[in-house]
């Protein structure tokens, strides 16, 4: 395989759900490319489709109500396509999936040790004791203290932290290539978040895997990402490397969504307004009403097509680095109010500059 | 108005017993506050902030009177209550804890509360008006125009629509919903508000408008904020002061931009370098802590943080690296807790060894060396003499001796840490921190700035 050929490639993504209220589209026309040992975050607020998008992938779902269309191709092949049978043996195989509850995602009538045994004996043929020991193997990898103790236990007597580590565990262990965490990190503690976000850098370097991460916390993303795709009420507003993302943000939203993080050191700005109804989505830009740039164009037509802004593998989609607008009254505009990632990088230190 | 501050918080204490059997009878009890104290003058807010689990939301339930303190005063100097002197019978005439039902109701005017989930806490079944309007009825304000007229000024004011009033909670987003509570919450006019977690709910971009209305009102009817949170920048945002609390104790308090900027407590530091910063050019220097916080049921002595303490004090006459004296710290924690199952260790050894070898045919050195690995604990110690101790624990463990092992490293490597529990010691004007680090170098501290300021 070429190092040029994703491993994960989405094109026009679209998942809808069938409502009394009609067809509720959650996520519109999303493409995105993961490459091998990259980590790609999907930032957005409640509602703008991150979670669906993920799930979408390997389509776990429940279909109806939910209805997908367009591509997604894992190295190479069409996912979609897949018989009900080999879409399992990829789901937790080659693509593990951590999930933000953990204690939801764990039965509490089985031990831990039993449910890891489970999951590996589910996609690889070896003998209960061979599984055994792979699972306290990985117990101990993801930090379980006295993992062989550990190993009975059952999941009420794990903290919130250790619950996550056991999940952990189990999605990696088939070995898969990519793991898709959606905001594993969200339930827990700052401290045992930082514990958890260690843990998973360090076994990305070790296995190889690449991560679909999905985060509402622009610092988390800021600690993890590679690449970053900025969702808003179903479509992609932004994409690029994190450090563009968080340097020059492009995209109203993008820089709207930096304003209001608190503990800046200057006042937190929100955005005001609501989300679009996801029933009824206006014409043109989803953000528009919202939109403090916001012109006639911008309420026309479809969401604007990703432009590129110069930068490289930095799209935005918004009219204005399209033709015959000026990127520059929005890039400026954003200078002057004082960029977040600047700031961002005094907070502990402090930088208060106010008065 | 006189200097004193709003509300004085002394020794409050809230214990939950645990009960067994049929009788109930109390076989112990869950420390979830114990003895905090604090001030928060007029015009005023404090944060309190901390991990799950560390008392936060029971102190601010326990202030207000929803539950009702184990021990300790709250004083509310509110409601011209001013420089109110004790009582004949010594109890003090403002303390709420002492309040007959009816000083209570008059309380309840004056401190207000704020929930964290905005759809749980209005009534699904009432319009928003009525909801707002209702603490005035049970105030006793009984002309119904008056109050819908003050209910739709105060949802004018919040930012909603003053036709808003005959609309249902299910109507409105989480944000709104959150703007119709402080709405509530601001009808009797009160002078505190005790707010518990009331924006985590939210979306950051609505956190933000929340976070800016409550401070325009703030300033507007010179309100005094007590602000629950666990989200450090949140309190950075809002706050005058904050205050630390870890597992029913307040570890360190000061001025907001003083405690960001330097932090004194351990824990205050690990908390802080845990925040992720939104700027991928930073590497976050992360102290990361080990473990998980001990249950408030049997706290560890002494300072309370000392089991997880990344700068816990080394026992007298040692000399460990600092990193290898946390991993034998940690070894005898798990000891303490008789937490290491030495069995385990052997069959651990013979899953991860290539050759075939049964669980019971682990040479000793090869499951004292598992377990040195377990805790990061390298093969000898630079202290010959503390690695001669450590050596004879091991071997007790593997002998299944857990309670001799942990007798020999308790007297041994006894610390500060763990034998007296640090008091909150000056480190700046107003900034106030637990830490027998601090007591020692405040002193000499103190001295200095003495000399200097003459």
């Amino acid at each position: 395989m070429s190092t040029n050929e994703p491993l994960l490639s989405v094109r026009d993504l679209t998942t809808t759900f069938t409502t009394d209220e009609g067809t509720l589209t959650a996520v519109d026309g999303l493409d995105f490319d993961i490459h091998e040992g990259e980590t790609v975050c999907i930032v957005g607020e409640s509602g703008s489709g991150k979670t669906v998008a993920s799930e979408s992938i390997t389509r776990i779902l429940s279909m109806p109500p939910a209805h997908i269309d367009g591509e997604v191709r894992f190295r190479g092949q069409d996912v979609g396509a897949l018989s009900d049978g080999a879409l399992r043996d990829l789901r937790g195989g080659e693509i593990g999936h951590i999930f933000q509850n953990p204690q939801d995602a764990l039965n509490h009538c089985y031990s831990v040790g039993w449910q890891i045994v489970e999951a590996i004996q589910f996609h690889d043929d070896v003998s209960k004791a061979e599984a055994r020991e792979r699972a306290i193997e990985l117990l101990d990898r993801v930090g379980i203290p006295e993992a062989t103790a550990r190993f009975d236990d059952y999941p009420h007597e794990f903290s919130g932290g250790m619950k996550q580590r056991v999940m952990i565990a189990m999605a990696l262990a088939p070995e898969p290539d990519l793991l898709i965490a959606d905001e594993p990190t969200t339930a827990l503690d700052v401290t045992i978040q930082s514990q958890i976000l260690d843990l998973l850098e360090d076994i990305q370097e070790e296995f190889g895997m690449s991560i679909l991460f999905i985060t509402h916390d622009l610092g988390v993303v800021a600690e993890v990402a590679d690449r970053v795709l900025v969702m808003y009420a179903g479509k992609l507003m932004e994409e690029g490397d994190v450090y563009t993302i968080f340097k020059e943000p492009a995209h109203p939203y993008t820089q709207a969504l930096m304003e209001c993080l608190p503990g800046r050191g200057e006042s937190t700005k929100g955005i005001q307004g609501s989300l679009p109804d996801p029933t009824n989505p206006p014409d043109g830009c989803r953000f528009a009403d919202r939109c403090p740039h916001a012109v006639e164009d911008c309420k026309k037509g479809e969401q604007p097509t990703l432009y590129d802004t110069g930068t490289a593998d930095h799209r935005v989609s918004c009219v204005y680095y399209g033709p015959g607008y000026d990127e520059s009254r929005i890039l400026d505009a954003e200078l002057s109010t004082g960029g977040a990632a600047g700031n961002g990088g005094t907070e502990r230190t402090g930088g208060m500059n106010d008065d | 108005m006189t200097d004193e501050p709003l509300l004085e918080v002394r020794d409050l204490k809230k214990h939950y017993p645990i009960t067994q059997g049929i009788l109930k009878k109390q076989v112990g009890s869950v420390k979830a506050v114990d003895g905090i104290s604090f001030d928060i003058p007029r015009g005023e807010t404090l944060g309190l902030v901390g991990e799950s689990g560390c008392g936060k939301s029971t102190a601010a339930t326990s202030i207000i009177q929803l539950e009702e303190p184990t021990a300790g005063e709250v004083l509310f100097n509110g409601d011209a209550r001013n420089a109110a002197e004790t009582a004949a019978d010594a109890r003090h005439r403002n303390d709420v804890t002492e309040f007959d039902p009816e000083e209570l109701k008059q309380f309840r005017r004056q401190a207000q509360m704020i929930f964290q989930d905005p759809s749980s806490s209005l009534d699904p079944r009432m319009r928003v008006g009525e909801s707002i309007a209702e603490p005035l009825r049970i105030h006793g304000i009984e002309d119904k125009a008056a109050r819908q007229e003050i209910a739709r000024n105060l949802l004018d004011r919040v930012g909603l629509s003053r036709d808003d009033y005959h609309r249902f909670p299910h109507e409105f987003s989480g944000g709104q919903k959150q703007r119709i509570s402080l709405a509530r919450a601001l009808v009797t006019n009160p002078e505190l508000i005790v707010a518990d977690e009331p924006v985590s709910a939210l979306d950051v971009s609505v956190q933000a408008e929340i976070l800016t209305l409550m401070k325009d009102i703030q300033e507007e009817f010179g309100l005094s904020i007590l602000l629950i949170s666990h989200d450090m920048a949140v309190v950075r945002e809002i706050c005058d002061r904050v205050a630390v609390m870890y597992l029913g104790e307040i570890v360190e308090i000061g001025e907001t931009e003083e405690l960001f900027r330097n932090p004194q407590h351990p824990y205050t530091q690990a908390l802080l370098s845990s925040i992720p910063v939104p700027d991928p050019t930073v590497d976050r220097a992360g102290t990361t802590l080990s473990g998980d916080v001990p249950s408030p049921s049997n706290p560890p002595s002494g300072c309370r943080f000392h089991t997880r303490c990344p700068d816990v004090i080394q026992p007298e006459g040692y000399d460990f690296e600092q990193e290898h004296w946390r991993a034998v710290m940690d070894l005898r924690t798990r000891l303490a807790q008789r937490d290491i199952d030495i069995e385990a260790v052997r069959e651990f050894v013979a899953t991860e060894s290539d050759r075939d070898v049964e669980p019971g045919a682990v040479p000793d050195d090869a499951a004292k060396a598992a377990i040195r690995n377990e805790f990061g604990i390298p093969g000898s110690l630079q202290d010959g003499r503390a690695e001669s101790v450590l050596a004879e624990a091991l071997e007790l463990i593997v002998n299944e001796d857990l309670a001799g092992a942990d007798e020999l490293l308790s007297t041994e490597f006894e610390t500060v840490c763990e034998r007296d529990a640090p008091s909150l010691s000056e480190t700046a004007p107003g900034h106030q921190s637990a830490c027998h680090l601090d007591s020692t170098t405040a002193t000499t501290d103190s001295v200095e700035s003495a000399v200097s300021d003459d």
